[in-house]
């Protein structure tokens, strides 16, 4: 197709997006071909998105709209080890997991998060701690030579690196509301694709890896990952750190373990599904919602932002 | 030439500026949602920053912003405020005028009504049944301190712990605020404001320094109006005054201070006088045994 000239830069399975059918050329090879299926329907993908399977009451608003406070959800919870099972039933705050997509919130914690990890150790010498004396190599005039005042000079071979780096602390801070608001809007986008499941225990009563092993199988966590569908793994939060969950965690691959106090963002958006014990989803929105208790900051519900419809405008551009 | 094309086509479409969850609004309706992953997070209002220095391309290359040459165009150059090239600048052509007033307002010293009733409380402070508590007694008892309330022209009553006060107090101050006023009144006491210039605070806080006490200036015309007003229970109104001829048959403490004031003077006269004359014996009898042990020529008797 001619529009497909312009797209040969860009990777070719999202390049390969574009046709309609399943039809491969003969010199092209793919591992994954799922990409190739026909996509969902907007209006679909919008519903199917707004009614999880996960949860068992509730609607999630309608993309970019902020969660009402007549809004209600819930989860349902399973056994961990056997997921058909559902015992229970935990309640989800809106604020928490309804939140609408903000990518840009997700980049600026992100970005802080990696700020922060990075060790700072480059270093280069400067004029000081080079080997080499100050005098001048050879008399200013005289010497047919270009004229010369050190021996290390940036421009000459063996010299030091002018404004090199040095040994520096990355990390800067991070307004904490925002950083809270990057857990809401990943723990939602969780949500929000079905990644979420909340059991009642992770604890399988033995730290044998098999278990573990066997428990995320039967879930479906650990399926290989998929060429343009975001992340790999598996996230485990629990309510404490108990042993057997721990070592029966450690030696699967792409499986991390994390307590409802220490969830990052960054773990959130690598790990592709999220299974959370009840106890730690109810002590995470609570901890999380903390900060807003005393809030008054109400013309974020602003109406026009509210009634306003953004699948609108896609299909005028199509039309146009 | 590929690539120089995908260029232009992300800034003509202003790439950026969509909505990023929807981002494939340019490529098909078909992708609505976009999964949030560790490689589809933008931010489209972080503003790039300015860079100078950085090649031709930027604009901003070479002088950096700077022009050619001269001062401003040095590493920390710049001229000071108020420069006018060498010529006398303004501010040293204009003569200085004025003083500054504020420099000789003084404030009295800060009490609280809660602190003054926890140190009665713990037995710090010791009330008179009858008569007025003065700025000295508070002072002696260590509830302010000494040379703030000389510095500072005395001592002002505001009503923080106001709801502690239950003990009886007559107080003497200078200054009070109509919540201080209310709560010592509340327990049954009363509070008078006063007028202490630099002397009459002296006398009152170091009487030792004085043989006679001077007596207190009467309030200047800047100062006089809140000393008639009731409502900071000034001791030239109406109503404080005949409160307090009643209460304690005087207005101020002046008078009775300053009787004290004499009887002890009188009495440290008193014991000065015996006191040299003591001396004065004691002397006489020592040069007396002297010339006695001098007469009879001998050391022994001294």
């Amino acid at each position: 197709p001619l529009h497909c000239a312009n797209m040969i830069v860009r990777p070719l399975a999202r390049a390969l997006r574009r046709f309609s059918t399943a039809e491969v050329p003969p010199n092209l090879t793919l591992s994954h071909l799922e990409i190739l299926a026909p996509k969902a329907d907007a209006a679909e993908l919008e519903r199917s998105l707004r009614n999880p399977e996960i949860l068992c009451e509730g609607e999630l608003p309608p993309l970019g709209q902020l969660p009402l406070p007549s809004l209600s959800l819930a989860a349902s919870v399973t056994h961990f080890a056997d997921a058909s099972a559902s015992p229970g039933r935990v309640a989800l705050d809106p604020e928490v997991w309804a939140m609408p997509p903000r990518p840009e919130v997700l980049q600026q914690v992100v970005r802080w998060q990696r700020a922060c990890w990075r060790r700072g150790n480059a270093s280069t010498k400067t004029y000081n701690a080079k080997s080499g004396s100050g005098k001048k190599p050879h008399p200013q005039k005289g010497t047919g030579r270009a004229r010369q005042g050190n021996k290390r000079s940036p421009h000459l071979r063996g010299g030091v690196k002018t404004h090199g780096p040095k040994p520096r602390d990355w990390s800067y801070r991070l307004n904490t509301k925002i950083r809270n608001m990057g857990l809401r809007v990943a723990l939602s986008a969780k949500l929000r694709e079905n990644k979420l499941l909340v059991v009642d225990s992770l604890d399988l009563g033995t730290h044998k890896t098999q278990a573990m092993f066997s428990a995320l199988e039967g879930i479906g966590a650990l399926k290989d990952p998929v060429l343009g569908q975001p992340g790999i793994g598996v996230l485990l939060v629990s309510k404490e750190l108990t042993p057997n969950v721990y070592y029966g965690h450690r030696n699967i691959p792409n499986v991390d373990l994390a307590t409802h106090a220490d969830v990052h963002v960054f773990q959130l958006l690598k790990r592709k599904v999220l299974v959370m014990e009840q106890e730690a989803v109810e002590q995470l929105q609570r901890s999380l919602m903390n900060a807003y208790l005393e809030r008054n900051d109400f013309g974020m519900y602003d109406p026009e932002l509210v009634d306003h419809d953004f699948g609108a405008d896609e299909v005028q551009e199509e039309a146009i | 030439f590929l690539a120089r094309r995908t260029t232009m086509l992300r800034s003509v479409c202003g790439f950026r500026r969509f909505p990023l969850a929807l981002a494939s609004t340019r490529r098909s309706a078909s992708a609505a949602y976009e999964e949030l992953g560790l490689h589809n997070l933008r931010n489209p209002w972080k503003k790039n920053k300015r860079r100078r220095g950085r090649g031709i391309g930027s604009g901003r290359g070479k002088t950096s912003g700077r022009g050619h040459k001269g001062t401003y165009a040095r590493s920390g150059g710049s001229i000071r405020l108020g420069f006018e090239g060498g010529q006398t600048p303004m501010y040293r052509r204009l003569p200085k005028i004025g003083f500054n007033n504020k420099k000789y307002e003084w404030k009295p010293v800060k009490l609280q009504v809660g602190k003054l009733q926890d140190f009665v409380t713990m037995g710090r402070l010791k009330v008179p049944e009858d008569r007025m508590l003065t700025m000295e007694e508070l002072c002696n008892a260590g509830v302010v301190t000494r040379s703030k309330v000389l510095k500072q022209r005395g001592v002002h009553l505001l009503g923080r712990g106001a709801e502690r006060v239950t003990t009886k107090m007559h107080v003497e101050v200078s200054k009070v605020t109509q919540g201080a006023a209310e709560a010592i009144e509340a327990a049954g006491g009363t509070v008078t404001a006063v007028h202490f210039n630099k002397l009459a605070l002296r006398a009152l806080i170091k009487p030792h320094k004085f043989e006679v006490l001077p007596r207190r200036a009467f309030p200047s015309l800047k100062v006089v109006a809140r000393f008639l007003d009731f409502s900071r229970r000034g001791y030239l109104s109406p109503e404080i005054q005949f409160r307090n001829k009643q209460l304690f048959g005087a207005v101020t403490s002046e008078e009775r201070l300053r009787n004290e004031h004499e009887k002890t003077r009188e009495a440290d006269r008193l014991i000065r006088t015996a006191l040299e004359q003591l001396a004065e014996r004691n002397e006489k009898a020592f040069y007396e045994a002297q010339r006695a042990g001098e007469a009879s020529g001998g050391g022994a008797a001294n």
